[in-house]
């Protein structure tokens, strides 16, 4: 089956002052119903990426083409905590860019935010404050507030760090299901092994490394990417990502 | 007891400064709420204290008061944005420098034997000297903070809570900060002349703070802003009637005695149960 490209860039390159790219020369096309890890190191451009598919970079260069709404999700560890919202003004929020300000939000944008909520398995908390959720029921809110916004491309910022297992599984079957029904998922990740269950994968360090199925990444790709910052486990050829983190 | 609360309002220099506190804590307490989640205290602060130049000025040529703070206010703002961006000193210490420089100079120009008015009448505001051309102007000017604030809610609230994503959303960091920059100027224009530019911060900063801990919800957070801005405003004025003393000040402490409360610890609410503020969160 032929799938329709969603994102295609081509020669894509930016950063946040001029002449100097935190990212350049990315070439890739995701088609629909696709779940693609990014991986990288700290620093290496990940966040960047998203960045410039969203058109966000004061410095950019090359070609986007995005099929429908994209949305960003943002990692729940820098979000804040004490703000007076529930799951469910969260998800609401994502509608708050389809009408004028002057205009009420209305019963089909309130409905489709509790729609968003039920989507990720979080109905029932939906009164509950944002700050009292967990780490892993935060992320969930935030993908609820990216589907409320109708998007078909999702950009998740490192959505598992900070989560506990049985969360990130459960985010992960999120993730799997909104594929199915033909969305893109992007996954900003450090997690090698997790990365072999998405469909591609693309190796950013600065410069695009890698693009393709995760089977087809070699340690010889993952020393590119990472530099001093792999790992190799003995036996089975595993690897692990030593996260110097500057933040 | 119902004499105590009735008597000042035969007074119409009283009802005045009660009018004139109910506008000016309807728009100062919820704006406080937004002050506080943006982390601006320090800058409304700054601001507020350092238009006295500006008071001062107008006073010595003997022009309307509000037109010396909507100009001092201005020359505040630029000073604080500008010190705000200074990396070499850190800008806390560059915009402390420039509140002091503007302070002082403003104390400097108020020693002059020409100026008509009393410092003290500028520093801490006199609620009773409000008379009806300056609730007019008040009103009107509170109306347009209230829609603004209505208008912007849902950008302010994008770029408050989450503003790495904000964009994306349809919101905007630049626009939210320069709309919070300019109701923060503006209901600083309505309440200086009752509270003065040292207490005006008192029913903007203690309400955000109180509302913020009593409402798990920004619309309550909002509504309880206003009500505890107008509570603080209307207790001072009897306070002040009733005990004598000067109207601001009194103003400021029920302001920052309704905060102390809103903050003592709270008992742990009975499972399933009644405490009001909670069962109005959820609702």
């Amino acid at each position: 089956m032929r799938r329709e490209a969603a994102v295609v860039a081509r020669g894509l390159g930016g950063g946040y002052t001029a002449g100097r790219p935190a990212i350049e020369g990315l070439d890739f096309t995701v088609p629909a119903g696709t779940s693609v890890a990014v991986l990288g190191p700290n620093g290496g451009g990940k966040t960047t990426l998203f960045r410039a598919l969203l058109d966000e970079l004061p410095e950019r260069s090359g070609t986007v083409e995005i099929a429908g709404p994209v949305a960003y999700v943002p990692q729940t560890e820098r979000g804040r905590l004490d703000f007076p919202v529930s799951a469910l003004d969260v998800a609401l929020m994502g509608t708050y860019g389809e009408a004028p300000w002057y205009r009420p939000l209305g019963r089909e944008r309130r409905a489709r935010a509790r729609w968003a909520l039920e989507r990720v398995g979080l109905a029932e908390r939906a009164g509950d404050r944002y700050g009292d959720l967990s780490g892993g029921q935060r992320q969930r809110a935030l993908i609820a507030r990216a589907l409320a916004g109708r998007a078909r491309v999702l950009l998740l910022d490192e959505p598992f760090s900070g989560v506990d297992r049985p969360s990130a599984e459960r985010i992960l079957s999120v993730l799997g299901e909104l594929r199915e029904e033909g969305r893109v998922v992007l996954v900003s990740s450090h997690d090698i092994e997790q990365a072999r269950r998405y469909d591609a994968v693309i190796c950013v360090n600065g410069r695009q490394v890698f693009h393709g199925r995760p089977d087809a990444i070699t340690p010889e790709i993952l020393r590119r990417t990472y530099g001093g910052e792999i790992v190799e486990l003995a036996g089975g050829g595993r690897a692990i990502v030593v996260q110097h983190h500057d933040h | 007891m119902l004499d105590v609360l009735i008597e000042p309002l035969s007074d119409g220099i009283v009802r005045r400064a009660l009018l004139e506190l109910v506008i000016a804590g309807a728009v100062a307490g919820p704006l406080g709420v937004w002050i506080v989640l943006y982390g601006q205290s320090y800058a409304a602060e700054s601001i507020s204290h350092s238009m006295l130049p500006g008071l001062v000025l107008a006073a010595l040529a003997g022009i309307p008061l509000g037109i010396g703070a909507a100009a001092g206010l201005a020359l505040a703002a630029a000073c604080v944005a500008l010190a705000s961006r200074q990396r070499a000193v850190g800008p806390d210490a560059a915009v402390a420098v420039a509140v002091t420089a503007l302070v002082g100079a403003g104390t400097l120009l108020a020693l002059s034997p020409e100026v008509p008015v009393r410092l003290g009448e500028l520093l801490f505001g006199d609620p009773l000297a409000v008379g009806t051309s300056d609730l007019v102007a008040s009103a009107a000017l509170a109306l347009a903070v209230l829609l603004a604030l209505a208008g912007g809610h849902r950008m302010l609230a994008l770029s408050a809570f989450d503003p790495r994503s904000a964009r994306s959303l349809g919101g905007s960091d630049p626009g939210s900060a320069a709309l919070l920059l300019g109701l923060l100027a503006a209901t600083i224009l309505i309440a200086v002349t009752a509270l003065g530019n040292l207490l005006v911060v008192a029913i903007l900063l203690a309400p955000g703070a109180t509302a913020l801990r009593l409402s798990a919800r920004l619309g309550p957070a909002l509504a309880v802003g206003a009500a505890s801005a107008i509570g603080a405003g209307v207790a001072g004025i009897y306070v002040s009637y009733w005990a004598d003393v000067a109207a601001g000040a009194a103003i400021a402490i029920c302001a920052i005695a309704i905060c102390a409360v809103a903050l003592l610890p709270r008992p742990r609410p009975r499972r399933g149960g009644g405490h009001i503020l909670r069962r109005w969160n959820r609702a």
